[in-house]
């Protein structure tokens, strides 16, 4: 897959920039980093927070691509489309939590509290520098 | 080429070794009339070096050629691709960075050579299932596991990463 396929395929849509909805996504995004840093995480939990960690920071990117005019629709597509229009995106990074979270949530991969811990900090930072560079 | 590499693989598994014609035939069961034909092409290609010693044509490696060595990166990288090793590393590292270093990454190893493999992510811990691999790419493997390239610490081991190949994901330096 690549940016091309997204296109052809319709993951990846023109839409109108809809500031309410961008401040919504914006909103939910930081109400679940709120809750994954105020939940009292454990070796049990560690891993449900590392894949809601992961959708705080997707759905910081989902309003970052509404506020450049489009609309996502799979995961993968948004990495390629943010690649191509940010120029100093790190899409290995986001790719790479994009494949811890699918190894959650689709085969039920446990993740180590300690390296979990760590990828929960990775994600909020990368959310934190997207949010400071194209969301204020 | 990728058919050229099956005739070549006894060379590129085995770059010191020298092979009479006779002998490549049997090992890779074809004709004398054949192997002597691949052979000659690939020396004249610049790939194998050629002596003769009495009666016998014998080839090995031609390890200072560009074009051997660029076959050989590319040998060594699918090797262990093919081996199920990334796959295996993305499971317990959680899909780190890793970069193939040193002698293979130059293609300047040899048989007993190892490949060293730097594997940077979160997780600081021993890969179980090294003796597996090692088995079937028939090489040591050397696995240099850390959070961060600084976390190397010695300046030698660092110059060698930065000049390795990655094989998954990006290297950064902060």
């Amino acid at each position: 897959m690549d940016l091309k396929e997204c296109l052809r395929k319709n993951l990846i849509k023109k839409t109108k920039i809809d500031r309410n909805l961008i401040k919504s996504l914006i909103e939910m995004a930081n109400i679940k980093e709120t809750t994954v840093k105020e939940a009292k995480l454990n070796k049990l939990n560690i891993s449900a927070y590392v894949s809601l960690a992961y959708d705080s920071l997707r759905e910081s990117l989902e309003a970052l691509c509404i506020s450049k005019g489009y609309k996502v629709l799979s995961h993968v597509c948004m990495g390629f489309l943010l690649r191509d229009i940010l120029g100093n995106f790190d899409f290995e990074e986001f790719d790479r939590l994009r494949w811890v979270r699918n190894s959650i949530n689709y085969y039920g991969k446990k993740v180590d509290f300690d390296q979990g811990k760590e990828i929960i900090n990775k994600t909020f930072l990368i959310k934190k520098k997207i949010f400071e560079k194209y969301l204020k | 080429m990728f058919k050229e590499i099956n005739t070549l693989k006894l060379f590129l598994n085995d770059p010191t070794r020298e092979y009479n014609v006779r002998e490549v035939a049997r090992l890779l069961k074809m004709s004398p009339a054949t192997a002597s034909n691949k052979l000659k092409s690939f020396f004249k290609e610049g790939f194998l070096q050629m002596r003769k010693e009495r009666i016998l044509d014998l080839y090995k490696a031609d390890i200072d050629s560009e074009k051997f060595r660029d076959l050989k990166i590319f040998y060594n990288i699918r090797n262990l691709k093919e081996s199920g090793l990334i796959e295996s590393l993305n499971e317990f590292y959680l899909k780190p960075v890793i970069v193939l270093f040193g002698s293979a990454s130059f293609g300047m190893d040899i048989k007993d050579s190892d490949f060293d493999l730097l594997v940077v992510s979160e997780k600081i811990s021993e890969f179980k299932g090294l003796k597996k691999f090692e088995n079937k790419l028939k090489r040591n493997l050397q696995i240099f596991n850390v959070k961060k390239i600084k976390d190397l610490k010695n300046e030698n081991l660092i110059n060698n990463v930065v000049n390795g190949i990655s094989l998954q994901g990006k290297l950064k330096w902060i």
